[in-house]
């Protein structure tokens, strides 16, 4: 117990290659998350800003600009999450949250997730994101997403380092 | 009685003349200068103040390549790369410590939890690594 304490203690003065491989907590994916929220965000705007400028090409006279409909930008912003965090985890392991903060996603084995996990993964985050606040809850840092689809998030601040160590 | 003093005037000048000529081509003059002269003090002896003064510094200036000579400094000393390489070494700094702050409260967060019994607690000193394959069960428990 003690020893717990003061290795919480010491964790501001610790050499960072030290959380190499641990599971992360809430905070810094909670962090991520939301960094890869502006991430999406900002696709989102760039297609609807694409459109518009499509619009406007195709018939200057009559255009007049308008925001999206809920029944669009919904789904809209759904797909466009749902592709980027599969291409993100499924192609490095992060997504450019995960990449920021020093996370990495892997599956039982340590290796990053393949496609169809990492699909699933990113559906059930589209559906349910408030899934992630289980990691406060979980014993080892796994959100609901991770128990449903077998994933783990670690500290992975080396990129060009194993991901974890056995 | 006129002429022949002027006669021994002039040829008086013309051997003295040659003398000198003969002296001075046979002196090295700059090592006796060398050698002889205390050029320090020669040189605090002159007030450098009056030849400043009749300096035309612009035209100076203007015959000089500026931005040429300032060019070749920054390419010398990579200036660009200076900045690139401090720029780069400071947002890593940054993340770095965002990162640690981020585990650091990420910890904090856990231990609470586990003060709140709204978590078992778990053992920070042991880095968990890789999942062993008891964890799935652990929370499927909860």
């Amino acid at each position: 117990m003690r020893a717990v304490d003061s290795a919480s203690d010491d964790l501001g003065r610790r050499d960072p290659r030290t959380f190499q491989g641990r599971r992360a907590g809430l905070v810094s994916r909670v962090a991520a998350a939301f960094l890869d929220v502006l991430v999406v965000a900002l696709i989102v705007t760039g297609i609807y800003l694409a459109f518009v400028a499509l619009v406007f090409a195709v018939s200057p006279g009559t255009f007049k600009p308008s925001t999206l409909p809920n029944w669009v930008l919904i789904p809209l912003t759904g797909l466009v999450a749902l592709a980027y965090l599969t291409q993100g985890w499924s192609g490095t392991g992060r997504t450019y949250g995960c990449s920021l903060m020093g996370l990495r996603v892997v599956d039982r084995g340590g290796n990053k997730p393949r496609l169809r996990r990492s699909f699933l993964r990113a559906g059930a985050y589209v559906v349910f994101p408030a899934g992630l606040i289980w990691v406060a809850f979980s014993a080892t840092n796994r959100s609901l997403q991770d128990i449903l689809v077998g994933t783990y998030v670690v500290y992975d601040w080396a990129p060009h380092e194993p991901t974890v160590s056995r | 009685m006129i002429l022949p003093v002027r006669l021994l005037d002039r040829l008086a000048t013309h051997v003295v003349r040659r003398t000198v000529d003969v002296v001075l081509d046979r002196l090295d003059l700059t090592r006796i200068v060398l050698e002889r002269v205390d050029v320090a003090r020669v040189v605090d002896a002159v007030d450098p103040d009056p030849v400043a003064a009749r300096v035309d510094i612009d035209a100076i200036i203007a015959r000089i390549d500026l931005v040429g000579i300032a060019q070749m400094i920054v390419d010398e000393i990579d200036l660009p790369g200076i900045i690139r390489g401090s720029t780069t070494s400071m947002a890593s700094e940054s993340v770095t410590g965002i990162r640690l702050q981020s585990a650091a409260a990420d910890e904090r967060l856990n231990e609470l939890m586990s003060r709140l019994k709204l978590r078992r607690r778990t053992d920070a000193r042991v880095p968990p690594s890789l999942p062993a394959a008891s964890d799935g069960g652990r929370d499927a428990g909860r």
